[in-house]
């Protein structure tokens, strides 16, 4: 089935002329003629992995979800990919990345790692020629003893024209800070937990778009 | 003061774990026990990969492979010199860095990606297999504190030709006098028919890196795929030596 037939199509139109709401079957057809000028795509992640840095010992990848000793204990899925999609949903992600006339498809499901990475052309085939894509590569809740918790998500965005080859391709990582208590002891207060994890992902991804708009020049 | 004593304590042991990890031989205390349980019970991944089976017909031969689970960022700079206090100073000025740095690790070399990586490689010709042997991937990594324990399979195969790749380590090193570099642990084990190891290899490979690791909001695109690259020019480092030391054995 064509991603785009199980797509979650969400109007985040900024004005009611300029993006009207989508059917499966206007994706599925390019020329048909209620098909938008441009879409934008969006991908949620996976349920986030942990890594931890602790008082001489760390650094198994989801030690926490494996219940490792001394790793700090978490919530299963408190950024579910079912979440994600959700979170995504209440954000103007195309006015956050200056895409304004860009219509909006949040996908339900994500891509595999391997998509993301090697997939050179447009995911969604049947799009139209204005078309960019937006994935949550990975997300990570980093611990460091020293320097404390953070969501850490990795992004890769991609615009396209009538050429199957992307005209920009952008991937970064954002850090937000989380004011969050982990312990090995006890699991989270899960209201607690899952607002802290929800607010640090809707501040990355703003972080993340300003990024896009702005990228910041390598120093050299 | 106490502070100051358990990061002092905290960055030894860091060093101790990362010099003891990268001796060549494995003597580690001989386990009976049958494989942890995720190992045992884990379903090979995707067995569609092209790759897998060989072209030419099956021998009957097996090579399971099993990714990382830890990977870790050691960068240090010149206060690392200045004996203890230097270190402690170094430590908590790189954490976050480290702790950045770990986050990149665990995106760009994901399990899938390792075994993508080790798959884009000729790993019957890299590792002296015949060129019928059937290769097994494991999605789910193996508990790292088994690996030198545990001495039998690690899968339930039964299979008369058996072998094992195991990715032990994955390592993040930057350092004023030689730069930046990733380096990588594998552990190679040939059992033959039965259940003894008749043939072992566990060494390091490590290349540097130019462009890893990135900053905070720039494109980050060709730094995590670097990552990548030299994943697997560690491993064709590490099965160099690896064909070399195991004829010798």
């Amino acid at each position: 089935m064509p991603l785009a037939a199980v797509a979650l199509c969400v109007a985040q139109s900024l004005s009611a002329e300029d993006a009207p709401a989508v059917s499966a079957d206007a994706i599925q057809e390019p020329s048909a003629p209620t098909q938008p000028a441009c879409q934008l795509h969006v991908w949620p992640g996976e349920d986030f992995h942990t890594v931890y840095y602790g008082w001489g010992h760390g650094g198994t990848v989801d030690g926490s979800q494996k219940g490792r000793a001394g790793y700090d204990r978490v919530l299963a899925d408190p950024l579910s990919t079912a979440r994600q999609a959700r979170l995504l949903e209440a954000q103007p992600i195309a006015e956050l990345l200056g895409l304004n006339s860009y219509e909006v498809t949040i996908h339900p499901d994500r891509l595999s790692s391997r998509e993301i990475r090697t997939k050179a052309e447009r995911h969604v085939v049947t799009s139209p020629p204005c078309y960019a894509e937006l994935m949550i590569d990975t997300i990570v809740l980093q611990s460091h003893v020293l320097s404390g918790r953070g969501l850490n998500i990795v992004y890769r965005f991609r615009q396209f024209d009538s050429d199957p080859a992307p005209t920009r391709v952008f991937g970064t990582y954002v850090v937000e800070p989380l004011e969050i208590d982990l312990t090995d002891k006890a699991e989270p207060d899960p209201v607690v937990f899952t607002a802290e994890l929800e607010r640090a992902f809707n501040e990355n991804l703003k972080e993340f778009a300003a990024n896009v708009k702005t990228p910041r020049k390598k120093k050299k | 003061m106490k502070f100051k004593f358990c990061m002092a304590a905290a960055a030894i042991v860091f060093s101790a774990t990362s010099a003891t990890a990268q001796t060549d031989d494995v003597v580690g205390e001989s386990v009976t026990a049958v494989a942890d349980e995720s190992a045992a019970t884990a379903e090979p991944a995707d067995a569609e990969r092209a790759g897998l089976l060989p072209t030419e017909p099956a021998d009957g031969c097996e090579l399971h492979i099993w990714p990382a689970e830890r990977m870790a960022s050691q960068s240090s700079g010149w206060l690392s010199g200045l004996g203890l206090i230097g270190a402690i100073a170094d430590s908590a000025a790189n954490a976050k860095t480290n702790s950045n740095n770990q986050s990149l690790l665990a995106t760009a070399l994901d399990s899938p990606s390792q075994l993508d990586a080790l798959l884009n490689l000729d790993l019957r010709s890299e590792l002296a297999r015949s060129s019928g042997t059937t290769i097994v991937l494991h999605d789910t990594p193996l508990e790292r504190k088994t690996m030198n324990k545990v001495k039998n399979r690690r899968s339930d195969s039964q299979v008369t030709c058996y072998s094992e790749l195991i990715v032990a380590d994955v390592l993040y090193q930057k350092s004023p006098i030689y730069g930046r570099s990733l380096k990588t642990l594998f552990m190679f084990r040939d059992f033959g028919g039965d259940q003894k190891i008749d043939k072992e290899y566990k060494a390091w490979g490590g290349n540097g890196l130019k462009l890893f690791p990135p900053k905070e909001g720039e494109d980050a695109i060709a730094a995590l795929d670097e990552l990548s690259t030299k994943f697997k020019d560690n491993f064709a480092e590490y099965a160099r030596n690896a064909r070399t030391k195991l004829v010798a054995k």
